[in-house]
Order: structure tokens, then C-alpha cells, then sequence
């Protein structure tokens, strides 16, 4: 038995940041970095469904990001996930929701799961697509937003909560392998004991390449994208203004108001 | 690595590790030559920066090099940072752009000469600022209100600094929420604390009603309102002794009889009235009351509600007879209750100690008649709520804090670093914590018993 847990070291803002100079994202030095929290739980799902396994099989971490994201990865392996797999290379960078699927979809490809785990969205950039988009470019069956799964390794349907609107949940069952993204309090996510952090530095870190995946340049990065980002700004806020007085003394204020706002 | 409490080892061990949290939390602690090593770590990058100059934690004589940076980001943050102290933030106002200069309007340990010479004209957010500070003075206060917007009024209203006049004038332009804050401020005038006993609105007699500084007579008159909230408010007043408050307790509304309930002051008789309350928060109440009676205790220990008997398990003066039925309560809380209890008897409290429930356990593990073993196990268990519990026992055993420096979770680990029951074997291991909260901790921690053992 082996799952794929995919994950991503998002961005949290200090309360006053700055937007970098080419106005396409935040600023790092305003930045602070943690595991992406959905992530947290689809890989305490991988963890417990191998425990319910006798603890037998093998659970891989794989995240698409620069080195500082190894401190993630350390964590994930601290818990207990077997092997991390690190891709990251300057042609990356600038790669949108469609194209980190492609890279994760051949990832996937190569280390031939029986399931895939992703958390419903990143925190950072709430794309929500990822997951799906993985499981589009494998033609494998999904399902989203998973609150609750039953599944057993070898087993060849696996049957998951969806949580939909208004309360309600969806009983599915997918054939197995399948990407399932996960949603928040599916279960309680452990703390990697410092132990476990400790003998996570001798686990397998491998970091690749797009190349090493087999993808080209113009597969990866801006080039291999279907969105760019144009713009990251903060949007200016409305202004209210309460109109007290007499009715000809509200009535001189909006015509203030007016007069201020067309420049007349 | 050493483990011995020497300043030296530790600012090596800092510098060896490159840790800027462990660095940070020895800076104040060192001589200038250490110093210098600590700063090359603290202010090795501008997140570094970014982050200190905005934490509570950190120490003065780091903002103090902080506050002479040239970065307006940093500068921007330690205008926000509540440790700031006075003379840093006076150093700031020189030079101090808009964004800046709003927020040490705003800041509470600003200087009064400095909020003196802010020029707030044409500044909205400046006067906002300025408005909302508990401690901008009376002669700006007074400027302020001319031509100051509902909101701005509303934050002028509440500076204890507000005298008659300008609280005269706010009464009369305000709104009914600027009113109950004129009422209930400290410095009302006569006049209008007249007027706001008769007022319209039943918002501003309750802030009368709760002004500490309100006469007897007009207290007695806001016990005789109409309005429950109101009445409610005069009996809470502290200024109103039990004579005054006569009826009190059979008052028609709840919200009445509960803050009587929670009142220090209660004589037997009113406590033995509400005891039989129908309402079980007014139950509640009366049953931590440390005047009650074993009597109206023991009548409580057997209410239906389980909140009740809880109570009662809290109550200091509650007899040994009534703790050990209590033991045995069916509801965890309540057992959990009487375990918390540090004068417990001791053959109670070896009859909780098996006791499986977390809140229960949790509450053992804080008792200090909690036996060595007993403890040992806990600081064990499986949830980490109960293993925090052991950490803060004044009897824990030297054993359960080594076991728990490897705690997976956190916070427990942050707690130890921050308790006085944290041995030094227990700090040096710490510094080496992933969370560099925890290594702060420790460190600061290690530097301060290194200047005692001086």
C-alpha cells in the first residue's frame, strides 16, 4: 500500500506588508511560512489509515516549492510519513494551479499510488484546483472536499463524505487508485514528537527537477500556465459617512459630498 | 554541551546554533562583547527585524537598537508595539511619518508631551487616534470635541482625563450612547446625573445605575426602575450595601436575582433565600459563596443540576462529608471539581486518582497531594491536555518534567520552558526545541538564573 500525500508551505501576511516591486505578490520579507493547514489532515488521514493497517505501507510527501519548504517536509516525516519528494527548479517558478498539476500528475505517475491525497485548497492562494486537476490530467476517478472516507488498502472502491452547502453531506464511493482532496476536521491532525523530528533528518529527502519528471520548459513555469497574475493589490475601501442635522443641513452636506467626489 | 548556568556557554550556544530567538532572549542579559555576537543573529535579516520590532516580547535593549534603524517598516512596528517604553516612543515622534505619528497617537505608553505635540488638524486617523487614547490630555480633549464625529465623541467620552464641561458638552450634542457614558463616567456633574436618572431611554439610567460614584439615594430610586437591566445594574454596584438592597432577592427578574447572586457580600440570610432560586445560575452562584452554610451547602450537593453541584465542589469552606459524596458524583465535572481542590484529603484524593475521565485526570494531575506515581502516569497519558496538567504541579516529580520536554504538543512544551517548576536540565534541552517560541523560553529563562546564581 502506498499514498501520495501532495502538500505546500503557504504564506501567512504580517499586518502591515508590503507588495513586491513588481506588484504580482507580497513581499517574502512580510511573510511568515507553515504547513498548508488541509495538508495537516490529509496526511493524518494517510497516517491513520496505515496504522488501521497494522502499520503496514508507505506514505510519500511530495511538495512543488523552493528548499525553505523542506522544513515542511522535515515535519511531515517527523510524523511519520516515510519519503519526501521535494520539485523545485528556477523554471518553476511562476507556474499556476494547472501547471504544479502537471508536475505533481507526473510525480504520481512514477510512484504509481494507490491513492492520492490533497488538501481541498491552499490557504495562501485558495485556488481549490489542484487536486482536481491532478486527477484530470491522471484520468482517475476524485472526489472533493472529503470529510470523512472509509478505506481499505487493496481495497478497490473506497466510500467518502463530501460536504456540500447547507449542512448536507454526499455518500460516494470511488474506484480506487483516486485523488481525494480533504477538508478541514476530517480528523485531528497529531504533533510530530521531537523524537520523530529527530529521526526525520535521516529520512530520504529527494529533491528533482522538472526535468528529472520528464517536462519540458514550456510545460512548467509562466510558459506552461493557463492564468497569469496580473496584478496583487489591496483594494481600496469604501468610506460611509453618517448625514446628521436638519434636513437643509443633510441636504448642504450631500451637496458637499457631491461636489468633492465629481471635482465640480 | 554544557549544563551549567554560566552566560558565556549559553551566548556560545546561541552564536554555535545561529539561533536569533535563544540570541534574542540573552541580549539583555550580556555584557557589550557578547552583545555585539547576539546582534549579528538577531538583526541577520529583515524578517528578523520585521518580526522583533513588532513582538511584545522583546526585549528593551533590543527595540532601543531597533528604534535607530532607518527602515520605516521596523519603525512602522515598533510604533504599534505595546512594550515600547515612553522614551523610545518620544524618540520615534523625531522624523516620524503620518502612519507612524497615528500610532503613537494611539499607543497607551506614548508621552503626554508628545501626544501634546502631535498635529492632528486635517488628520482623520490622526484624531481618531487621539480620540480612542485613554490618555491623551484634557487640553486636546477639549479642541478634539469641536466638530467631532459621533465615533470620535464616543471614544473622547471615556477618558477618565474628561472633566464637567467637556462632559456637559458632549451630553448635550451626543448621541444616547455618548449620554450612558456621560453618566457612567466618574466625573458626571450633578446636573446630569439628575438628568439621566429621569432620562427617556433606559440605556443611560443603566450606566448611572453602574457609576461607582452614584449616591445612595439615587442608587435606591434605579432599584425601584422599571426596566430589569437597570435595576440589575444598581444591585451590582458596590457602592449599595445589603441593607439598601432589601427584596432583592425575591426580584421578579433573573437578570436581578444572578447579579445578587454573584455578590461578595451576602449575608447568611440572603444566601439561604437563594439557595431555593428556580433559577440554577443564581443556584450556582450562591454556592461558591464562601459565607454559605454546610447546610445550604449540603441542600446544593444534591441539586439536579449538575452545574450546581460543581459549585459547591469549588466552594472553599465545603466540608470534607459533602467533597467525598461528591467524589462519587456521576458527572465527571463535578468529580473533577473536587479533585482540583489543593486541600483536599488525601484518601479522597486517592479515590479520584483512578479515575479515567480527562477532566478528572487533567484535575489530578494539578492537585498537589497527587501521589509521585500517580503523576508519573499522567505525565504519560495519551491526551495532551491531561499531560500539561503535571507540568504546573508544585510536587511534580524531576522525572515527569524530563519525560515532558519531549512532549509532542507545543504548548507544553512552551509552558515548561515558562514555569518555575522547569529544572535547568530541562532549559538546556529546550533550547533546542523546533518551536522557536519554546527556545526563547529557555533561553530567557537560563539568563535569569544565571544573573541569580551572580
Amino acid at each position: 500500500m502506498k499514498i501520495l500525500v501532495a502538500i505546500k508551505q503557504v504564506a501567512s501576511l504580517d499586518d502591515d506588508f508590503e507588495i513586491r516591486e513588481d506588484g504580482k505578490d507580497v513581499d517574502h520579507d512580510f511573510c511568515d511560512y507553515e504547513i498548508n493547514e488541509w495538508d495537516d489532515y490529509s496526511l493524518e488521514t494517510a497516517l491513520q489509515i496505515r496504522e488501521n493497517n497494522g502499520d503496514e505501507g508507505e506514505i510519500v510527501v511530495v511538495t512543488v516549492g523552493p528548499e525553505e519548504a523542506d522544513d515542511e517536509l522535515r515535519k511531515c516525516l517527523g510524523k511519520g510519513a516515510d519519503r519526501a519528494i521535494r520539485v523545485w527548479d528556477d523554471a518553476i517558478e511562476g507556474s499556476d494551479q494547472v501547471a504544479i498539476a502537471r508536475i505533481l500528475t507526473k510525480v504520481v505517475e512514477k510512484e504509481n499510488p494507490d491513492m492520492v491525497f490533497m488538501g481541498v485548497q491552499a490557504a495562501d492562494n485558495a485556488y481549490a484546483q489542484t487536486g482536481i486537476s491532478v486527477a484530470q490530467q491522471l484520468g482517475w476517478p476524485h472526489a472533493a472536499v472529503v470529510n470523512k472516507l472509509e478505506y481499505t488498502p487493496g481495497a478497490s472502491q473506497a466510500t467518502a463524505h463530501r460536504e456540500l452547502e447547507g449542512g448536507l453531506e454526499e455518500k460516494i464511493t470511488v474506484n480506487c487508485p483516486a485523488v481525494l482532496t480533504i477538508q478541514l476536521g476530517i480528523n485531528e491532525p497529531r504533533y510530530a514528537s521531537l523524537r520523530g523530528i529527530k529521526q526525520a533528518a535521516g529520512k530520504p529527502l529527494d529533491e528533482v527537477s522538472h526535468g528529472d519528471l520528464g517536462l519540458s520548459d514550456d510545460e512548467v513555469g509562466e510558459a506552461g500556465s493557463v492564468s497569469r497574475v496580473r496584478k496583487v493589490f489591496v483594494p481600496e475601501k469604501g468610506q460611509a459617512e453618517m448625514i446628521e442635522g436638519t434636513p437643509a443641513e443633510q441636504a448642504a452636506r450631500l451637496a458637499e459630498i457631491i461636489k468633492e467626489l465629481t471635482g465640480a | 554541551m554544557s549544563k551549567g548556568l554560566d552566560l558565556q556557554s549559553l551566548s556560545e550556544f546561541a552564536v554555535q546554533e545561529g539561533d536569533a530567538y535563544v540570541a534574542l532572549a540573552l541580549h539583555p542579559f550580556a555584557d557589550q562583547k557578547i552583545q555585539a555576537e547576539l546582534e549579528k543573529l538577531v538583526f541577520e535579516r529583515k524578517r528578523l527585524k520585521l518580526t522583533f520590532a513588532a513582538a511584545p516580547y522583546t526585549p528593551k535593549s533590543v527595540l532601543t537598537l531597533l528604534a535607530n534603524e532607518d527602515d520605516e517598516q521596523v519603525r512602522l512596528r515598533l510604533t504599534k508595539n505595546p512594550a515600547m517604553p515612553p522614551e523610545l516612543l518620544a524618540q520615534l515622534f523625531k522624523n516620524a511619518s503620518p502612519a507612524e505619528i497615528k500610532n503613537l497617537a494611539a499607543h497607551r505608553r506614548t508621552p503626554v508631551e508628545i501626544l501634546e505635540a502631535i498635529d492632528w488638524h486635517d488628520q482623520v486617523a490622526i484624531r481618531a487616534a487621539l480620540c480612542s487614547n485613554s490618555h491623551t490630555p484634557l487640553g486636546i480633549l477639549r479642541e478634539l470635541v469641536v466638530d467631532s464625529s459621533p465615533a470620535e465623541k464616543k471614544g473622547i467620552v471615556t477618558n477618565s482625563n474628561a472633566d464637567v464641561a467637556l462632559l456637559t458638552q458632549l451630553w448635550q450634542d451626543g448621541d444616547k450612547f455618548v449620554q450612558g457614558e456621560v453618566a457612567a463616567h466618574a466625573t458626571c456633574p450633578e446636573a446630569l446625573r439628575e438628568e439621566a436618572l429621569v432620562h427617556s431611554d433606559s440605556l443611560v439610567r443603566r450606566k448611572l445605575a453602574a457609576n461607582e460614584t452614584l449616591d445612595i439615594d439615587r442608587l435606591l430610586r434605579l432599584m425601584k426602575d422599571e426596566d430589569a437591566q437597570v435595576r440589575a445594574a444598581a444591585t451590582g454596584n458596590t457602592v449599595l450595601e445589603e441593607s439598601y438592597r432589601d427584596g432583592v432577592e425575591d426580584d421578579p427578574s433573573i437578570r436581578v436575582r444572578r447579579t445578587e447572586a454573584k455578590r461578595e457580600d451576602l449575608s447568611a440570610r440572603i444566601i439561604d433565600s437563594l439557595a431555593d432560586d428556580e433559577d440554577h445560575w443564581v443556584r450556582r452562584w450562591v454556592a461558591r459563596q464562601p459565607a454559605a452554610s454546610e447546610q445550604v451547602l449540603e441542600r446544593l450537593s444534591r441539586d439536579d443540576v449538575m452545574e450546581v453541584r460543581r459549585a459547591v465542589s469549588r466552594n472553599p469552606n465545603c466540608p470534607d462529608n459533602i467533597l467525598e459524596r461528591l467524589a462519587q458524583d456521576e458527572e465527571s465535572w463535578v468529580r473533577a471539581g473536587v479533585a482540583l481542590r489543593e486541600d483536599l484529603a488525601l484518601q479522597i484524593l486517592a479515590g479520584l486518582e483512578g479515575d479515567e475521565d480527562i477532566d478528572v485526570k487533567s484535575a489530578v494531575g494539578r492537585n498537589p497531594g497527587t501521589s509521585e506515581q500517580v503523576l508519573l502516569a499522567i505525565a504519560n497519558h495519551e491526551n495532551k491536555d491531561v499531560r500539561r496538567s503535571v507540568i504546573v504541579n508544585p510536587n511534580v516529580p524531576d522525572a515527569a518534567l524530563i519525560k515532558l520536554q519531549d512532549d509532542p504538543y507545543p504548548l507544553n512544551r512552551a509552558i515548561l520552558a515558562g514555569h518555575p517548576n522547569c529544572l535547568t536540565e530541562n532549559l538546556w534541552f529546550l533550547l533546542k526545541d523546533p518551536e522557536p517560541q519554546v527556545r526563547y523560553t529557555a533561553g530567557k529563562a537560563l539568563a535569569v538564573r544565571c544573573q541569580a546564581a551572580v
